[in-house]
């Protein structure tokens, strides 16, 4: 009986029954990827650094700043229990040219062996690289995305006097230098390679180092063994700390996170709504059924059985469609990292049986409901499934609106629940745009600049040799020298402008007490003035023996404003005041800031920010843009960009968030169409009676489609306002986080890029509803002044 | 002479039901004039619904024609037949059909405020609907929800709207089917009076009360129309139980 009743159910509500199918297929893709992914997103770092074998402690030390070797003091260390050593030759912003027609690109190129490979680095099948080829390369798969290389292509690399070119084999997933926030890019090729290169004393010394990932159960006396070793330390950090180079990496995946758990949400709510919405319509056959005799468990029965048949085809589907889809929003996060820990198609079977469930525990909860109510209840108070209670307040004797936009306006008014969730659904997915869109915009934005620690300026220069002026020539005045002749050569270009530089070395500093000392980065501007740069708290220095310092550091050291700390310079220890906060993003947080006229070695310098422009004849944007063209004939340098496309590329991740914002901008769409056509069809369906009514009383199909549209347009306009009233402390709450483990202790001022926040976003929320909206309403051009009858 | 409002000539409908023809009407042909009022009876799945429907519009003709005030409704496009239902024709059900979010006045005066032709403003349409409503006797329920009042005053309330854009015609498909007698009886009072003060009617009815208060009565039987008795005005009440007798007799004559 079950069966039968079941299959005439189906046939004579299809309409209502399809939509619920549809809903349920939804709901089991959303929830099927999104729990994938987010058992795949937590625990894929982990799972990255458990299978490559990441050590303890990392540490990148340059034969040219040691007078060290590390080797010999991680041996002779009680607290290391072992470690390994990968020889790596390392060249800033070295030219990398290729064979194809697009230009070659400039990076800070690490050139390894594979046979000395301490870690396990992975190609893009997720299987170990255990050999390269001679005259091939595995290169790191961030580098490879982003300036769209590809296999086969060949490079040409250059250090020193000497050239080898090679084929490039494949991406390499590595988890040390993986991370956006690493500006490093690994280059693996095979010994007899890396010895070409490796083999000259000179380029060895020059350029070449040492990765050393060491084991240890004490962090700290590693932390202290490598500050006060002189071993040419460029970069040191426990695994934890290398974890946080993933931050960029985990606002990706973050992102990920919140939409899958706002379609997880905007899947039961809407399933749930259609349960409901779909079950009223049977409240009249109910109440028949119980009226003729039939049992409550029978009945209950029926619609159980009906549910489930649907529940289980629906989730069937969604489970099938879910592996794609999730596969699609992953592969934003995957492709640089090997996640695991998910992707399991297991994950997505038991999402889709929890579907059924859920679905069922709907129904038993609204059929249980109807058990209350005697058969003429049933009938005659819940014909339309609902208690009637008061409407609206609007009324159309007082309105000026015309009676379609009255009635549209009416329908959300007197049904707030209903509208509710649709308003609720649309705002949700554009705050989630919206907040993606404004990260994009502060992370391309020159204003954070200042939030790395540096001064602002209209343009950014990367000279390559300029290091190797600074540590071999005589220093400081070698760079001044450069400035002054840059900034004469500019001048004489019609281009009057101020040139400077921020110099970064990695010095240890140390308490007054001396018990609290760690190496950390240390800037010195050349060129600039002490006011040019934020401090947060404090004031600058204003004298060679004042410093400002990151609240990382005051942490750290456990100094604060007015305490004294001491500097480790190669000519002897310096103590300086403490007399101001500022906040650096550059190395997560750590940073003191040297008044210009303090003593530096420049030997000791580990790296620079950039050669600044300062225009001083203020020159409009596109002024500036023209003469960024002029600058890279005049100086024969690619690497000169505005202040907005140099911090794009500090942050190193502008480009992965524009493609989660696209990705998020269609994710919006599809679930704005989905939703109001789905929704549209529910309620019209439902409204047959009264679109009779009114076409039988005179109203024409457009103005019909008119009034139904609205109704949609209406809550989409809703939605377009509570999401820009929420998306800043949206933002604010959900971004600043990220920020600060960055290093912007002090939060950063987000930017809003009015045309796309304000008109664009909302207009494609507003026309997607209309449209579709329209589109699911061109269904009540079928229904004739004669279906009336129907309205019971 | 009276102008002919509706002339209906050779009107079938036809309805395939699982690839079977069902032929409701067949070949039906009347006419209707100018401040009549006619009911249509007949026993049940006789066709009298289906006639009112094809005849007022709401539903198309499989063949035939139907003219309105000498215009063929059959060749009027959807657009075009909406203005007319909107402008010159009332339509009143048996279930009384409103709009659940709207209040009994605005139910009322929907199609007024849809309109362009009857009226100049919203005030006019406002106060037009509530001489209406004081006329029918439903002023006190104006603000209520449809749920808030009984069947005969929404009924009314129905009149009202059908009346509302002052309609040269109102169909009626049993208007007082859902109702008890006596508030059968104030619905038939209305109608009558309507007639009276010059609009034209069609109604469908099982009730030879009903139908007794009306000037003519067609008999439909199998999709034909089998007879037509013509009561005339119902000038005296007193005169109303003699017409049931005669309506009943000539009923029983037809097979009813």
């Amino acid at each position: 009986m079950y069966l039968q009743i079941l299959k005439k159910d189906l046939k004579r509500k299809r309409t209502m029954n399809v939509i619920l199918l549809l809903f349920i297929i939804l709901a089991t893709t959303f929830v099927s990827s999104s729990v994938n992914n987010i058992a795949t997103v937590t625990n894929g770092l982990d799972h990255f650094m458990d299978e490559a074998g990441m050590s303890d402690f990392f540490a990148m030390t340059l034969n040219r700043a040691a007078e060290q070797d590390i080797q010999e003091v991680l041996d002779s260390s009680d607290a290391v229990e072992s470690f390994g050593i990968e020889e790596f030759l390392i060249k800033e912003s070295m030219s990398v040219s290729r064979q194809r027609e697009e230009p070659g690109t400039d990076a800070t190129i690490a050139i390894m062996a594979c046979e000395d490979s301490q870690l396990n680095y992975y190609d893009v099948n997720d299987e170990v690289i255990t050999s390269v080829e001679p005259g091939e390369a595995y290169v790191a798969i961030k580098w490879l995305e982003e300036f769209n290389y590809e296999i086969g292509d060949v490079v040409t690399i250059n250090i020193g006097d000497k050239t080898r070119e090679f084929t490039i084999a494949g991406g390499l997933k590595d988890v040390c230098l993986g991370s956006k926030m690493m500006n490093v890019v690994r280059f693996m090729v095979c010994r007899d390679d890396f010895n070409y290169f490796n083999s000259d004393e000179e380029i060895r010394q020059e350029y070449g180092g040492k990765m050393c990932y060491i084991f240890s159960g004490d962090d700290a006396a590693v932390t202290n063994l490598l500050s006060e070793a002189e071993t040419g330390l460029l970069f040191s950090g426990s695994k934890d700390q290398v974890k946080v180079g993933y931050v960029m990496d985990m606002v990706i995946s973050g992102t990920l996170l919140v939409i899958s758990i706002c379609l997880i949400l905007i899947a039961f709510v809407v399933l749930r709504f259609t349960i409901t919405f779909t079950l009223s319509e049977e409240y009249r056959e109910i109440g028949v059924m119980k009226a003729i005799g039939i049992k409550e468990r029978t009945i209950r029965g029926l619609y159980m059985v009906k549910y489930f048949a649907l529940a289980v085809v629906g989730a069937a589907v969604g489970f099938l469609v879910s592996i794609p889809f999730g596969g699609m929003l992953l592969e934003t996060v995957s492709s640089a990292s090997m996640l695991g820990g998910g992707s399991s198609t297991l994950i997505n079977l038991i999402c889709s049986i929890l579907v059924i469930v859920i679905i069922m525990m709907f129904c038993f909860g609204c059929t249980r409901q109807v058990q209350s109510f005697t058969p003429v209840e049933a009938i005659r108070s819940l014909t339309k499934g609902e208690r009637f209670k008061k409407k609206g307040f609007m009324r159309l004797k007082k309105s000026s609106f015309k009676p379609r936009s009255f009635l549209a306006l009416n329908d959300v008014t007197s049904s707030p629940r209903r509208f509710g969730l649709i308003v609720g659904v649309f705002a949700l997915s554009l705050i989630l745009l919206l907040v993606i869109d404004s990260t994009v915009a502060t992370l391309s934005n020159s204003r954070l600049i200042k939030s790395f620690g540096f001064a602002e300026s209209d343009v950014y220069m990367t000279y390559g040799d300029l290091l190797n002026n600074v540590s071999t020539g005589d220093g400081v005045e070698t760079i001044e020298e450069y400035l002054s002749d840059v900034e004469n050569e500019m001048a004489a270009n019609n281009m009057p402008c101020e040139c400077y530089c921020d110099l970064m070395l990695k010095l240890t500093i140390q308490n007054k007490e001396g018990n609290r000392a760690f190496k950390s980065v240390v800037y010195y501007g050349v060129n600039t003035t002490m006011d040019m740069y934020d401090y947060a708290d404090g004031s600058a220095p204003s004298n060679p023996n004042e410093v400002a310092i990151t609240p990382l550091v005051s942490e750290t050291l456990g100094v604060y404003i007015g305490d004294k700390i001491t500097i480790v310079h190669s000519f002897g220890e310096e103590e300086y005041t403490v007399t101001g906060y500022f906040q650096s993003m550059n190395n997560l947080g750590e940073g003191v800031r040297l008044h210009q006229t303090a003593r530096v070695d420049p030997s000791q310098v580990a790296g620079y920010n950039a050669i600044q422009f300062k225009f001083t004849d203020n020159p409009s944007n596109q002024e500036i843009d023209s003469r960024i063209e002029r600058m890279k004939e005049i100086f024969d340098n690619s690497k000169i960009r505005t202040g907005d496309d140099y911090v794009a590329e500090m942050v190193n991740v502008t480009g992965i968030l524009s493609t989660v914002s696209r990705i998020l901008l269609v994710v919006m769409v599809v679930i704005v169409v989905l939703v109001t056509t789905l929704m549209e069809r529910s309620f019209s369906a439902k409204e047959i009676g009264e679109i009779a009514i009114l076409k039988a009383i005179g109203f024409n199909n457009k103005t019909v489609i008119n009034w139904h549209t609205r109704r949609f347009v209406i809550a989409s306009v809703i939605s377009v306002i509570v999401a820009l009233a929420l998306f800043y402390p949206v933002t604010i709450v959900s971004i600043t986080p990220i920020f600060k483990m960055m290093g912007a202790f002090y939060g950063v001022n987000y930017v809003v890029r009015p045309l796309q926040t304000f008109v664009i976003y909302p207009l494609i929320m507003v026309a997607v509803t209309s449209a579709a909206a329209w589109g699911a309403a061109l269904f009540t051009k079928t229904i004739t002044p004669a279906n009336a009858t129907e309205n019971e | 002479m009276m102008e002919k409002v509706l002339e209906v000539s050779n009107l079938c409908k036809t309805y395939i039901v699982n690839k079977r023809q069902n032929n409701v009407l067949r070949n039906v042909n009347f006419s209707i004039s100018e401040k009549e009022m006619v009911a249509v009876m007949g026993p049940s799945g006789s066709g009298k619904s289906t006639l009112l429907y094809t005849v007022s519009g709401m539903d198309r003709s499989t063949a035939g024609q139907v003219k309105f005030f000498g215009q063929n409704i059959d060749k009027l496009d959807s657009k075009e037949m909406a203005e007319i239902r909107l402008d010159m024709m009332g339509f009143i059900f048996q279930q009384m059909y409103m709009l659940k979010n709207l209040t009994v006045f605005d139910n009322m005066i929907l199609p007024a405020c849809q309109s362009k032709k009857n009226f100049s403003s919203k005030q006019e349409i406002v106060a037009f609907g509530q001489q209406l409503m004081r006329k029918l006797g439903i002023i006190d329920i104006a603000d209520s929800d449809i749920t808030e009042v009984s069947g005969g005053q929404l009924q009314r309330a129905c009149i009202g709207r059908s009346m509302i854009n002052h309609p040269k015609m109102i169909f009626a498909d049993e208007p007082t089917g859902a109702l008890n007698r006596s508030t059968s009886d104030e619905v038939m009072e209305e109608l009558v009076k309507l007639n009276s003060e010059g609009t034209t009617i069609m109604l469908v009815t099982h009730d030879v009360k009903v139908a007794a208060r009306c000037t003519r009565v067609l008999f439909i039987d199998d999709g034909c129309i089998k007879g037509e008795k013509f009561l005339g005005k119902c000038e005296n009440v007193s005169l109303i139980q003699e017409r049931e007798r005669a309506l009943s007799g000539w009923l029983m004559e037809m097979g009813w």
